[in-house]
C-alpha cells in the first residue's frame, strides 16, 4: 500500500493531454485550468513524461523558491550555473542564460501550480513567452494579468461518473477494501468529478471517518433563488389591494414579513470558505 | 434524509400548495416522496422496488438522476392519464415526487437538480448547515414539519387558509368577506364582542348576517331586532371582534316588484313573511308611526311627503311591512330576498 496511490491509476485525460502536446509541438504556449484534485499535476507528469518518450526535451518545473526552480532548467539544458571565474551566477544571471540557450535549443517547459509562481518568475516567462519559448503552464484561478492573460487556455472539466467510480473502485482496491454498489454511489455524490477527491473519500470510508461535506465546485447554492421565489409571496398583497380584499393584503403582508425573516436569518449565517477547511 | 421526513415534507408541500387535507391525497405525496430514494438499496422504496436500485446505484450517483427536475417531469408525462381520474392526486403525485428528492437539497450532498448536468443544488451554501441523515437537526425539522402539517389539516379541513386566519384575527372585513363568499348558500352565523355605541351596553352574542353594508360592517339580526355591527361607519355596534361560528344551508332567492297603485298587501301577502325586502314604496296618506328601539337599525324609514308617505326599506321584514302598509295603496319598486333554510341541517 502506497501513500499516494495516483501514480497507479488510470489516465483519464488522454485528451487533454494530446491537445498540450500538440500545442507545445507548434511552439504554441498554453494554460490549463482546473480546480484543486482535478488532475493537472497527473496531466503534467504524463505531458512531460510523452515528450520525453517522443525524444523532446521537457523540463517539469518543481514547486521550489524561484532559484531552485531555475536551477532545475538550467541543469536540463545543461547550462553551468557558474562563471569562467567560479563564482556562482546570480538569478538574473541564469534567467539570461536560459533565454540565450531557448533561443536555439528546443525545449518544453512545464509548471505545475503556476498560480504560485512568484511575479519574478512571471515575468521572466513574459519575456521566454515573446522570444517565441513554448511552455505549459497548470494553474488554480491565476490572477487575470500577465502571461495568464496572454496565453491561450482550456479548463480541464469535471471527469465524468464512470471515470470517477473507476477510480474509487481503483483506490479501494490499492487499501484492499471491498465497496458495495450503495457505497461507491455514495461516494460519487461527494467527489464532484474531482480524482483527488474520489481517492479521498475512499481513504475516509477505509479510516471509517463520515465524510464531512462535498469540497468540489460542482454545485449551486440555490437560497438566493428560494428566497425569490417566496418572496413572489408578495404579490398576494397587490392582488389583495387590486381586489380589494383585506385578507390578501393582510396574508400578503405576514407572507413578505416571514420571507424577510428567512433571508436575514439565512444571510447571516456563515458563508462557506473555500479557502479554508472549517 | 430518512424515509419519514420525507413522508412528512411531501404531505406537508402537498397539503399547503394543493389545499387539501385528504388523506388519500396526502398519503399519495408521502409515498411518492420516498420514490427519489429508489436510487440505493439502503433507502425503503430501494429495498421494495431491488432491481431497479440495484441498476441504479451501479449505473448512477446517489441523489442523481432520480432527483432531477428531468424525473419529475417523466414522472409528470408517465403519470399524466391520472389527471383524468382526479387532478388533485395526479397533483400529489407529481408535487410528492418532486418535494421528494428537493428536499434532499439540504443535505451534505446536496441533489443532481439539473441532471444531466453534474451540478448538484445545495442550500445552504455552507455544508456544515445542511442536514446528515439521522442527526438531531434533522428530528427537528420532522417536528416541526409535523407541527406545520396539522396545522394545514386543521386549516383545510375547515374552510380553508384565509377564513382561518379571519377567525384567529376576529376582523369585520373577515366576516364581511366569509359573507361574501358564503352568503348565497348559507346563513351565517356571527359571534360578536363588542359594545352597542347608542345605548353603551357590552355585546356578546350570536348574530345572523342580514347583509353586508360596507367592507367592514354588516346588518345582523338577533331575534327581531336589527343591528349595524362592524368597525367603522354608522355603527349600532362597535365589534372589536366578529367571528362566524356557524352556518346553515338556505336556499336564496332575489327577485325584483314593480308597482303602481294597487293594494300592497295583495302583493306582500304572496310573499313569504320572513323574507327581507329592500327598495322604496310610496303609500297614499299616511301609517301608523314607527319605533324603533334606542340602539337598534331601523329597517323601515318612514317619511311623509304631504298626501303620501314614501317608505324607506333596508332588508325589512315582510310582515312588518305589511302590518304597517294594510289596506294601504302604493307604488314602489322592491327587492324581495328569500333565504329558504334546507331541511337537512349542515
Amino acid at each position: 500500500m502506497s501513500a499516494s496511490p495516483i501514480q497507479a491509476m488510470t489516465f483519464y485525460r488522454q485528451r487533454e493531454a494530446q491537445t498540450i502536446i500538440t500545442s507545445l509541438r507548434a511552439a504554441e504556449s498554453i494554460l490549463i485550468l482546473g480546480e484543486t484534485g482535478s488532475g493537472k499535476s497527473q496531466v503534467a507528469q504524463y505531458v512531460h513524461n510523452q515528450l520525453q518518450k517522443e525524444g523532446y526535451l521537457s523540463v517539469l518545473v518543481p514547486q521550489d523558491v524561484p532559484k531552485a526552480q531555475i536551477l532545475s532548467i538550467t541543469s536540463c539544458l545543461g547550462i553551468p550555473d557558474t562563471n569562467i571565474e567560479g563564482g556562482k551566477l546570480t538569478l538574473p544571471q541564469l534567467q539570461n542564460e536560459i533565454l540565450i540557450t531557448l533561443e536555439e535549443t528546443t525545449c518544453f517547459l512545464i509548471f505545475d501550480d503556476a498560480h504560485r509562481l512568484t511575479p519574478l518568475i512571471r515575468f521572466w516567462l513574459e519575456r521566454l513567452y515573446n522570444q517565441g519559448q513554448a511552455m505549459a503552464l497548470f494553474a488554480n484561478s491565476p490572477p487575470a494579468e500577465g502571461i495568464f492573460l496572454r496565453l491561450p487556455r482550456f479548463t480541464l472539466k469535471p471527469l465524468p461518473p464512470k471515470a470517477i467510480k473507476q477510480i474509487i473502485l481503483e483506490t479501494a482496491q490499492h487499501l484492499n477494501c471491498q465497496l458495495s454498489n450503495a457505497q461507491v454511489s455514495q461516494m460519487l455524490a461527494y467527489c464532484g468529478g474531482s480524482p483527488l477527491l474520489a481517492q479521498r473519500v475512499v481513504k475516509e470510508s477505509y479510516l471509517e471517518i463520515e465524510p464531512e461535506g462535498p469540497d468540489h465546485h460542482q454545485q449551486i447554492d440555490i437560497t438566493p433563488f428560494l428566497v425569490a421565489l417566496l418572496m413572489l409571496a408578495g404579490m398576494i398583497r397587490i392582488i389583495g389591494i387590486g381586489l380589494n380584499r383585506v385578507s390578501l393584503y393582510l396574508i400578503g403582508g405576514l407572507c413578505l414579513i416571514l420571507v424577510g425573516v428567512i433571508r436575514y436569518l439565512v444571510y447571516r449565517l456563515p458563508k462557506n470558505n473555500r479557502r479554508r477547511l472549517s | 434524509m430518512t424515509g419519514c421526513t420525507h413522508i412528512i415534507f411531501s404531505a406537508t408541500g402537498a397539503c399547503i400548495l394543493l389545499g387539501t387535507a385528504d388523506p388519500i391525497v396526502l398519503s399519495i405525496a408521502g409515498i411518492m416522496g420516498l420514490l427519489p430514494d429508489v436510487d440505493t438499496s439502503r433507502s425503503w422504496s430501494g429495498q421494495l422496488l431491488k432491481p431497479l436500485s440495484h441498476y441504479l446505484e451501479k449505473h448512477h450517483t446517489h441523489r442523481g438522476c432520480t432527483h432531477s427536475l428531468l424525473a419529475s417531469i417523466v414522472i409528470a408525462i408517465a403519470s399524466s392519464p391520472v389527471i383524468l381520474l382526479n387532478p388533485q392526486i395526479y397533483g400529489a403525485i407529481v408535487l410528492g415526487y418532486t418535494l421528494g428528492w428537493f428536499a434532499d437539497c439540504f443535505t451534505k450532498t446536496g441533489v443532481q437538480g439539473l441532471y444531466p448536468s453534474q451540478v448538484r443544488l445545495v442550500c445552504p451554501g455552507h455544508p456544515k448547515y445542511r442536514l446528515t441523515t439521522g442527526s438531531k437537526a434533522e428530528y427537528i425539522l420532522m417536528a416541526v414539519l409535523i407541527t406545520v402539517l396539522s396545522l394545514f389539516i386543521w386549516i383545510n379541513s375547515g374552510s380553508g387558509f384565509i377564513q382561518s386566519l379571519n377567525w384567529i384575527l376576529g376582523s369585520s372585513f373577515g366576516a364581511v368577506e366569509q359573507y361574501k363568499q358564503e352568503g348565497g348558500q348559507y346563513l351565517l352565523i356571527v359571534h360578536i364582542k363588542g359594545r352597542n355605541v347608542q345605548t353603551q351596553q357590552p355585546v356578546d352574542g350570536q348574530f345572523d348576517i342580514v347583509q353586508d353594508l360596507s367592507a367592514n360592517s354588516l346588518i345582523v339580526r338577533q331575534g327581531d331586532s336589527f343591528f349595524v355591527a362592524g368597525t367603522q361607519g354608522n355603527l349600532n355596534i362597535e365589534a372589536n371582534s366578529m367571528r362566524v361560528v356557524g352556518k346553515q344551508p338556505i336556499t336564496f332567492k332575489v327577485q325584483k316588484l314593480d308597482f303602481q297603485d294597487k293594494l300592497i298587501s295583495d302583493i306582500l301577502s304572496n310573499l313569504p313573511m320572513n323574507s327581507y325586502l329592500t327598495g322604496e314604496i310610496l303609500i297614499d296618506g299616511e301609517v301608523d308611526s314607527i319605533t324603533t328601539p334606542v340602539g337598534q337599525l331601523s329597517t323601515i324609514q318612514a317619511q311623509n311627503q304631504g298626501r303620501v308617505t314614501k317608505l324607506t326599506l333596508i332588508s325589512a321584514i315582510n310582515k312588518d311591512v305589511l302590518k304597517l302598509t294594510k289596506n294601504s295603496f302604493g307604488s314602489g319598486s322592491i327587492f324581495v330576498r328569500n333565504l329558504q333554510p334546507h331541511a337537512a341541517p349542515p
